[in-house]
């Protein structure tokens, strides 16, 4: 698939000061001006799955998840009061959704993405941050092209199959709840930049404020790397003072005061949320709409980094319209990382560990260590042990 | 005077404006940026100033305070009864005086936490005996069963056979001779004997016979107090029932919480009459209290906060904006500053009508347009959490404080929400006295002790003129 470089911006967006409520601080994003022909709703639809590849009723690829809503994107500039329900029947009228269990509604989505039926490319459904973990599990998933001897049959036949990674919920975290009702929402408030422990874990920006109010507590159903209990357990954030130390002339003067107090915050913030907005990230094309495109985007994985994977809408000149990330923990990242590294080298242990200055059998326990066993036979992975590989 | 004794002073000083802060402004009831957890904060300011400060502790019953902190004043002053022999007669005089001033469910309530803590020295048995007595026992049956029930148990205090049948074993009797305690007896039974009983005992019947609440409420009418029908008067309209309830006679903090309790439509539709029945209301309010003298800017946080919490919903907001139509009716020339609004504030209170709790708290900003005008008084009418920037007004008002303000110039920050983590409402300055407001004629209340405060009196002096303030307030309730 078509790759090219995306570095997400806060162009339109200014930062406001932040609201810290014991480990969480959320920063506010704050539009000048609503972006236009573009509306996002969310829609509530408890489903279990996704089909990502072939039809429904000969599913190549599926994505099994909790999947508490979705979102719909429209870009027609008609009326589009009804929009959420009609789609919630349609995203189960695709699926074979039965009644495994009464009060759970479920069903199954068809594809991450999928443009509304009988519309002409104006109207999108997709399915928030799963889109972009999505991207993030079929990194390299095909496996190796090549026959390598130490990999299994397995792998060579089905690739990477099955691969998961562990979440946990936004309303699993102590505070999280408490810290969103107690937010005050800034006029214009656009986005948020979600730090735990003054760590970024998520940064979120809607098309406009009414949007992202119906988001806002959506932060509950999203999910986070488990890493964030801890981050959330253990660290306390500071609320910062601030140094009085000049001597005003006048109550203009004063005015200036509070202004400059406001202007470092955002650029402190600005620098905080710098491991994702700082740099370019390697996206793909989704979906394209009308004047805009859907695209998920993922990290170049160096071992030292943070790195954010995520989903974002721009308009023409890569202008944000939505964005939502995901900060991967560090054994997801060194995941993404071996899996690079592997792939550069065509899957061939020897040049991989020989770019890492490793021994083939350090290697292989790395891979192994990481979660990914089940990619070798089994003597390779004893031999390793042994150090003999 | 030494310099110990300076010492004291101000230590005395700052531990009684710390309770009387606490006293105004905490309910027990949770805030919006505390959970519980004010019971146990404020049961321990109690505990301090009843072992360090008795005689004072005990003259804070007349001076004001809200009636949960004045019922716990009362509680703890019985439980540890020994006064001394000379403050007995006095502290006792006072406790009656504040049981009569108090609702009667607060003080049943009280009685029933005495038995609950098995507190039945003399002391208790005749302040229970003595606000007994003065009550119509009947009613109380009725109104306040289980309180009334506790009491006489607890007090021994002794009632007539018939009540006594009432309260203990009602069903012994066929039928009561007076004639609320029959209708009571009656209504269990029959559904046109609930309309002789008060409404809020004829509510539970009607509960009970399954009677329409259109119905219910047309006939129960005439047996409403004026509380009741304020209280439900937008329910009644709603049922198609017509009232003569309007906001201009109502207390003031009642009449603003109802206001924003409407629909911002129907409060921008009758903006003007609104407006005109506050500032009745808010005339009725500030009758004997001292007219204010000269400019005063009123800052009124509006932000999302001010929202309070599901119990006491709108109250801080409401708090704020009762202060502003009551500073309207205290002075003649008044600018209010909401947090989103005209740079040069505004003098008609017609325009606050539909404030809404909404968006971030930018106090410095506003507080700084408000300065602008500049004010012989300004008051800061907030819940002191500022989020846009954090710690701006502080910066703000310490350098405003240090550079640029005039001796006579005065600011008061009134605070309607109670942070048990700091034992006080929360504050904006060390230059800004802080009040705890749970009601607007608090600020004014407070507004005196705030030159105790900053060092005009004495803790002495401050007893002294507590002393003053409880003789009529002994006098009054006897």
């Amino acid at each position: 698939m078509k790759t090219f470089s995306f570095q997400p911006s806060f162009e339109g967006l200014s930062l406001g000061p932040s609201q810290v409520c014991e480990s969480i601080r959320l920063v506010p994003l704050i539009r000048e001006a609503t972006v236009e022909g573009i509306r996002l709703h969310r829609t509530a639809a408890a489903a279990i799955g996704a089909i990502t590849k072939g039809s429904l009723e000969r599913p190549e690829q599926a994505y099994v998840s909790y999947l508490p809503h979705a979102m719909v994107v429209d870009t027609d500039d008609g009326p589009a009061a009804t929009m959420g329900t009609a789609l919630m029947d349609g995203a189960l009228e695709d699926g074979a959704h039965g009644a495994l269990n009464e009060r759970l509604r479920h069903g199954l989505y068809h594809r991450m993405a999928k443009g509304v039926r009988g519309r002409r490319k104006t109207t999108l459904r997709f399915l928030p941050l799963h889109l972009a973990m999505e991207g993030f599990l079929v990194h390299h998933f095909k496996g190796p092209a090549r026959i390598w001897p130490e990999y299994t049959h397995e792998v060579m036949r089905r690739g990477l199959s099955p691969r998961y990674e562990h979440a946990v919920r936004g309303a699993y975290l102590p505070g999280l709840d408490d810290a969103l009702r107690l937010f005050e929402l800034h006029e214009g408030q656009s986005g948020v930049l979600f730090f735990v422990g003054d760590r970024l874990r998520s940064a979120i920006v809607a098309p406009s404020a009414e949007a992202y109010r119906k988001m806002h507590r959506a932060l509950l159903t999203d999910f986070f790397a488990d890493s964030i209990r801890l981050d959330a357990a253990y660290d306390t954030v500071p609320d910062w003072t601030v140094d009085a130390n000049e001597t005003p002339k006048s109550l203009d003067d004063l005015a200036g005061f509070v202004q400059r107090i406001r202007d470092d915050w955002s650029e402190f913030h600005a620098a905080m949320a710098d491991e994702l907005f700082g740099r370019a990230h390697e996206a793909t094309r989704v979906y394209k709409l009308r004047g805009f495109e859907l695209i998920r985007f993922l990290p170049d994985f160096s071992p030292s980094d943070r790195h954010h994977i995520g989903e974002a809408i721009v308009d023409g000149k890569g202008r944000l319209a939505y964005l939502k990330t995901y900060r991967l923990s560090r054994a997801q990242a060194k995941r993404g990382y071996l899996l690079s590294l592997l792939a550069d080298h065509d899957w061939d242990l020897s040049a991989t560990a020989e770019s890492l200055g490793a021994s083939r059998s350090e290697l292989v326990l790395r891979i192994r260590n990481a979660g990914f066993a089940y990619l070798f036979r089994a003597h390779v992975i004893q031999d390793a042990l042994a150090g003999r590989l | 005077m030494t310099t110990s004794d300076k010492a004291h002073d101000r230590v005395a000083r700052e531990d009684v404006l710390l309770f009387l802060n606490g006293c105004f402004a905490a309910t027990g009831q949770r805030t919006f940026y505390r959970g519980y957890g004010q019971r146990l904060s404020i049961a321990f300011l109690h505990a301090y100033m009843l072992v360090n400060y008795r005689p004072i502790y005990a003259l804070m019953l007349a001076a004001g305070i809200n009636d949960f902190n004045a019922a716990l004043v009362v509680r703890n002053l019985l439980r540890h009864p020994n006064a001394g022999d000379r403050r007995t007669p006095h502290e006792n005089a006072l406790i009656a005086a504040a049981l009569r001033r108090m609702p009667p469910q607060r003080v049943y309530r009280l009685f029933s936490e005495l038995r609950r803590l098995r507190v039945n020295n003399r002391r208790t048995r005749a302040a229970i005996g003595a606000f007994l007595r003065r009550r119509d026992l009947d009613f109380d049956a009725l109104k306040y069963r289980n309180g009334l029930t506790d009491a006489v148990r607890h007090s021994r205090f002794a009632v007539d056979e018939e009540l006594g049948d009432f309260l203990f074993h009602w069903r012994s009797r066929s039928a009561f001779e007076r004639p609320l305690l029959e209708a009571w007896r009656a209504a269990h039974y029959a559904k046109g004997a609930l309309y002789d009983l008060p409404f809020t005992v004829a509510e539970g019947f009607a509960a009970r016979h399954r009677i329409p609440r259109s119905e219910f409420l047309e006939r129960i009418k005439p047996r409403m107090t004026k509380a009741e029908r304020e209280r439900t008067f937008r329910e009644v309209e709603r049922l198609g029932v017509k009232t003569d309830v309007s906001l201009a006679r109502m207390p003031l903090l009642r009449a603003t919480t109802t206001l924003l309790a409407m629909d911002i439509a129907e409060r921008r539709e009758r903006r003007e009459t609104l407006a005109d029945e506050l500032r009745h209301a808010a005339k009725r309010a500030a009758r004997g209290h001292q007219r204010i003298e000269g400019r005063v800017a009123l800052v009124l946080d509006s932000s999302h906060s001010m929202r309070g919490v599901r119990e006491q919903r709108q109250r801080p907001l409401a708090v704020a904006l009762s202060t502003a139509f009551l500073l309207d009716a205290l002075c003649d020339d008044l600018h209010v500053f909401p947090l989103r609004g005209a740079s040069a504030g505004t003098t008609n209170l017609e325009s606050l009508i539909d404030v809404r709790p909404i968006g971030a708290t930018s106090l410095a900003d506003a507080t700084l347009r408000a300065l602008r005008c500049d004010p012989a008084l300004t008051v800061i009418a907030s819940d002191g959490h500022e989020t846009n920037p954090p710690g701006a007004i502080q910066a703000a008002l310490d350098l405003f404080h240090a550079h640029l303000r005039r001796p006579d110039q005065q600011l008061v920050h009134a605070n309607p929400a109670f942070d048990p983590t700091l034992f006080s409402p929360r504050t904006i300055s060390a230059h800004v006295p802080t009040l705890g407001v749970r009601d607007p004629a608090d600020l004014l209340v407070g507004m005196a002790f705030v030159r105790f405060a900053t060092g005009v009196h004495s803790a002495a002096e401050l007893e002294a003129k507590l002393e003053r303030i409880a003789a009529p307030f002994v006098e009054k309730a006897a």
